[in-house]
C-alpha cells in the first residue's frame, strides 16, 4: 500500500473512530456504490440494498477493530463479502436462478456500453457476451464466484483476493482456474451455436 | 519443454507469476500453438470480463437516503431540544408577564417556582386570588 493512500486511510479512520460526520461521508460516498455492486454480482440484486445497510452496519460497529493490517479498501469489501457469503449460506437451499432474476440479467444486458466507437453489429454482439458472462458467473459455486468477481470484475490483485476471503494465495489462484474454466465452457458453448 | 499447468497459464495472462515464471512461459508460448491458443481465449474471454466490469450498476437512492437519514438523528435531537427549550422559555415569560400585572405582589411571585406551577395549577391560581 501506497504511503499516501495509508495515509488517507489512517485520516479516515480516525474520523470514524472520533465519530466524525464527514469521515462517515466519505466512506459511504467511497465506497456504496462499490458495496451495491459487489453485493448484486455475489447475492443477486434482490437482497442487495439490505444486504449492503448491513455491511455498513458492521464496518461503524466494528471500526475500533481495525487495526490497519490491509487498507480500509480490503477491509471494506471482506465485510460486504462476508455479509453476503452469509446470507447465501442461509438461503443455501435457493439456487442462483432465484437470486438472478432473468430479468435483471436482460436489463443490465440493455444499458449503454462504455464502447461508443463500435459499429452496431459489435456492439450486438459484445451484448450478447455480456449476457452469457453474467449467466455464467451468476450459475458458479459461491466460492468461484466469490474469487471471480473480486479478481476479473472489482480488479483486485490475488493477494488482496487472499486477504478479502482470509484463503491462501494458491487457492485463489486455483479457484479463478476453476471458475474462469466454468464461465469459459458457457460462454464459448453460446458463441459457438 | 513440456507445457506449462493450466492454472498456470491463467496466473500468467494475469500477471501474477514471479519474474522468472513469466519469462519461462512467454518464451514457451512463441513455439507453442497449444499453449498459445489457450492464452488467446483467457485473454478473450478476460477482456470481456473487463467491459462487464466496467458497466455501470447505479447505486439505488434509497441507500443513499438511508445512510444520511442515520445522521439526521443527531439534527432531530437538536430540533426537539429547541421546541422543548422555546416552550419552557415561552412559558416562564408568560409568568413573568403575569407577575408584572400584579401590582405590590412582584417580588414574592418572582420567586415561585415555574414547576411549580405545572405541578399543581390550581394551588398556585388559589395563591395568586388570596393575594389578591
Amino acid at each position: 500500500m501506497a504511503l499516501e493512500e495509508r495515509l488517507a486511510d489512517y485520516t479516515l479512520v480516525q474520523g470514524l473512530r472520533n465519530g466524525d460526520n464527514e469521515a462517515y461521508d466519505e466512506l459511504n460516498q467511497q465506497y456504496s456504490s462499490k458495496m451495491y455492486r459487489l453485493a448484486c454480482r455475489l447475492a443477486g440484486p434482490e437482497e442487495a440494498e439490505d444486504l449492503v445497510q448491513e455491511a455498513f452496519v458492521q464496518i461503524y460497529r466494528s471500526m475500533s477493530s481495525f487495526r490497519g493490517d490491509c487498507s480500509i479498501s480490503t477491509w471494506v469489501y471482506k465485510i460486504t463479502t462476508n455479509v453476503c457469503q452469509d446470507y447465501l449460506r442461509r438461503k443455501s437451499r435457493r439456487n442462483w436462478r432465484h437470486l438472478f432474476s432473468i430479468d435483471w440479467l436482460k436489463s443490465e444486458i440493455d444499458k449503454e456500453l462504455p464502447s461508443p466507437d463500435l459499429e452496431p453489429h459489435e456492439m450486438a454482439e459484445i451484448r450478447d457476451d455480456l449476457g452469457r458472462l453474467r449467466v455464467a458467473i451468476a450459475s458458479l459455486p459461491m466460492e468461484q464466484r466469490s474469487v471471480l468477481v473480486l479478481h476479473d470484475l472489482e480488479q483486485l490483485t490475488y493477494q488482496e483476493v487472499a486477504d478479502v476471503l482470509g484463503i491462501a494465495l494458491g487457492t485463489v489462484k486455483s479457484r479463478l482456474f476453476y471458475a474462469r474454466q466454468k464461465v469459459r465452457q458457457i460462454f464459448e458453448g453460446g458463441a459457438s451455436k | 519443454m513440456r507445457c506449462p499447468d493450466r492454472k498456470q497459464l491463467s496466473a500468467y495472462v494475469d500477471q501474477e507469476l514471479t519474474r522468472s515464471e513469466m519469462i519461462i512461459i512467454s518464451e514457451h508460448i512463441k513455439d507453442c500453438l497449444s499453449c498459445r491458443r489457450e492464452v488467446a481465449h483467457l485473454e478473450k474471454l478476460i477482456s470481456r470480463l473487463k467491459l462487464l466490469a466496467k458497466e455501470d450498476l447505479p447505486i439505488p437512492a434509497p441507500i443513499q437516503r438511508r445512510q444520511k437519514t442515520s445522521f439526521n438523528w443527531v439534527a432531530a435531537v437538536a430540533l426537539v431540544v429547541i421546541v422543548i427549550g422555546s416552550i419552557m422559555i415561552i412559558g416562564n415569560t408568560y409568568e413573568t408577564v403575569a407577575v408584572k400585572t400584579w401590582p405590590d405582589k412582584e417580588i414574592e411571585y418572582y420567586y415561585v417556582d415555574h414547576r411549580d406551577y405545572i405541578r399543581s395549577q390550581s394551588a398556585y391560581a388559589n395563591k395568586l386570588t388570596s393575594w389578591e
